[in-house]
């Protein structure tokens, strides 16, 4: 464990961006490309564009990929790509997505021509196929309720565990080295916000309860964990339901004297919670979820 | 006419709870009998609206209205007492959301019918929503309500505001009622939240496609009632919308640049343009941007 005894990063460079997205007004910063091997594993990684991650897999048979993270930076593929390739030669066999939201899974096409075989819950094909976005690879395969994938010694299980963040949301895990990848469903150390827009508020209370029983030890987020993009334990879980419990309480009881929306967008604060990251600038979204919940019935 | 002056003086009392400068002269409530018909009336109360329609053999009430304000149901009836004796034998929810029909339990009292969408008793079952009576009966595509020689017709036409909205015509009289869905020469803030694009676009088409001359909104509007004019400026409002929230969406802009940058300066005149659009195009930004 000492070898291991903190994040080792294998790489950390500054991307040499070429361009940006093609149509973007101001080119930001280039975004920050890290892709660093998760503690106590030989082949999980957490590669981390800007302020999005994946995990990926290296087994001696090839490689099991997650979220592309491309969306507005189609250079995000091939630098993915590149990153892995400098771990291993090995193919890349699948890319499994955490949900159907684009932010995380636009981009894929480099490794759909790498031949990848692309994987999702059910509901994301069904929401892409409507969608045909033009910069989002269809999932090849499909499943409802889990699959496991079996790759040069290393198992991967897939689960849906009902509704939360979105209706495609999955946990992938592993079982062996007790890690979870979950994309959106917690956020680590920081505010709820624009990610409760399209939730299902009630459901994703029952999904943290079921996430919380599961055996698991360490949770890779979707985004990097707060404070220095740490990884979650089950403490964050538990966290996260108390938080949506008592905002859900705060919000119903306003609702039902006719409050939602203007009076609780503007004057109901959760002070329990003041200190969280991302604070001032989750706390609308959260409100306005629970509004649409308790005051309009959605 | 004389009747209903009677009805709207006796609501004529102070609005407290409006900020909407427009209508802070308005009473309370009113209830306007709708132009060129016998017996279709329109009961307001704040800033929502409800359809009612009076026959011989008994009244047929819609939204009630009722949502943290009990006594916006109470005056309902009262109103309708002022018109007829008549037992009020049905109330249809337009929609499933609480602010429209949450509190109509004395219409239950009375022993009203309450149809809705099966969505909406679906979803009203899984809330446990004390406060909103838990529809007798559902409807999935279309049902025809016949009471003392008046049709009401009920359609559902896919998705749009919400998943359990019902259009409610009278084909005789040429009158719709219809909530939230079709906003009339207004960008509306929260009518998109939870919608469903696209799909809405396509329910629009439905509507104007049916027979009918005046449409009554479920939020009262400066024109009173509603033509197919308005519906069509609405649906292009959409479909115009949509589309340059889908460039800017493949462009990057999602959230905060397209929700800054995207307007549509032909309905710059439309109550509530500018908070509005924005809200609006949050909605097709999170369908286009990030694919919900």
């Amino acid at each position: 464990m000492s070898r291991f005894s903190c994040l080792l990063a294998v790489t950390a460079l500054t991307a040499a961006v070429v361009g940006g997205p093609a149509e973007a007004q101001q080119p930001a910063k280039p975004p920050t490309i890290t892709t660093t091997k998760v503690e106590g594993t030989d082949g999980i990684y957490v590669f981390r564009y800007g302020n999005r991650q994946a995990m990926f897999i290296v087994t001696t048979d090839g490689v099991i990929a997650t979220d592309p993270i491309g969306y507005g930076f189609p250079e995000t593929g091939p630098a993915y790509l590149s990153e892995i390739r400098k771990v291993t030669k090995q193919p890349i066999k699948y890319v499994v997505y955490s949900h159907h939201h684009f932010d995380h899974i636009a981009g894929g096409k480099p490794f759909k021509d790498a031949g990848a075989k692309f994987i999702a819950h059910k509901r994301v094909k069904e929401r892409l196929a409507l969608l045909n976005d033009p910069n989002t690879v269809l999932p090849d395969e499909t499943f409802d309720n889990s699959r496991t994938i079996k790759l040069g010694g290393t198992t991967l299980e897939l689960t849906y565990h009902g509704l939360n963040h979105s209706d495609s949301t999955i946990v992938m895990r592993l079982p062996k080295e007790k890690i979870i990848f979950t994309v959106d469903t917690v956020p680590v150390g920081s505010m709820p916000g624009r990610g409760m827009i399209d939730s299902y508020p009630l459901e994703w209370e029952a999904f943290l309860q079921k996430l919380h029983v599961m055996d698991w030890e360490r949770l890779i987020p979707g985004h990097p964990g707060q404070p220095g993009g740490r990884l979650g334990t089950k403490k964050d879980v538990q966290y996260l339901l108390a938080l949506l419990q008592d905002a859900s309480s705060a919000v119903r009881a306003a609702a039902l004297e006719g409050k939602c929306w203007d009076p609780v967008e503007k004057e109901l604060q959760l002070p329990k919670y003041a200190s969280l990251p991302g604070y001032q600038a989750g706390l609308p979204f959260v409100l306005r979820r629970y509004c649409g919940l308790w005051g309009r019935g959605t | 006419m004389s009747r209903m002056f009677r009805a709207i003086a006796s609501g004529a009392l102070l609005v407290t709870a409006l900020g909407a400068a427009a209508q802070a002269q308005r009473p309370l409530f009113e209830t306007t009998k709708v132009e060129g018909t016998d017996n279709v009336y329109i009961f307001r109360y704040q800033g929502h609206q409800s359809m009612f329609v009076v026959t011989p053999a008994g009244v047929i009430a819609t939204d009630p209205i009722g949502h943290a304000r009990p006594q916006a149901v109470t005056t309902y009836i009262a109103e309708i007492r002022k018109i007829t004796q008549a037992p009020i034998r049905y109330v249809i929810y337009s929609h499933q959301h609480f602010d429209h029909i949450a509190g109509g339990k004395p219409f239950k009292d009375l022993g009203a019918t309450f149809i809705a969408h099966r969505r909406a008793k679906e979803r009203l079952e899984e809330m446990k929503y004390e406060d909103a009576v838990i529809p007798d009966e559902v409807v999935d595509g279309r049902r025809v309500i016949s009471l003392g020689g008046t049709e009401l017709e009920l359609a559902f036409v896919g998705r749009n505001h919400s998943d359990s909205s019902l259009v409610m015509r009278l084909p005789k009289e040429k009158v719709l009622f219809a909530v939230d869905f079709i906003p009339l020469q207004a960008v509306s803030s929260y009518a998109f939240h939870d919608g469903y694009p696209v799909e809405w676009d396509e329910s629009i088409r439905k509507v104007l496609a049916m027979d009918w001359d005046k449409l009554i909104p479920g939020h009262p509007f400066a024109g009173g009632l509603g033509t197919k004019k308005h519906v069509q400026e609405f649906l292009d409002y959409m479909t115009e919308l949509s589309a340059e929230v889908k460039k800017a969406a493949h462009a990057g802009k999602c959230w905060d640049d397209a929700e800054k940058e995207v307007r549509l300066p032909k309905y710059a005149h439309w109550a509530n343009y500018e908070r509005g659009i924005a809200s609006n195009i949050r909605r097709y930004c999170g369908y286009w941007g990030r694919g919900f």
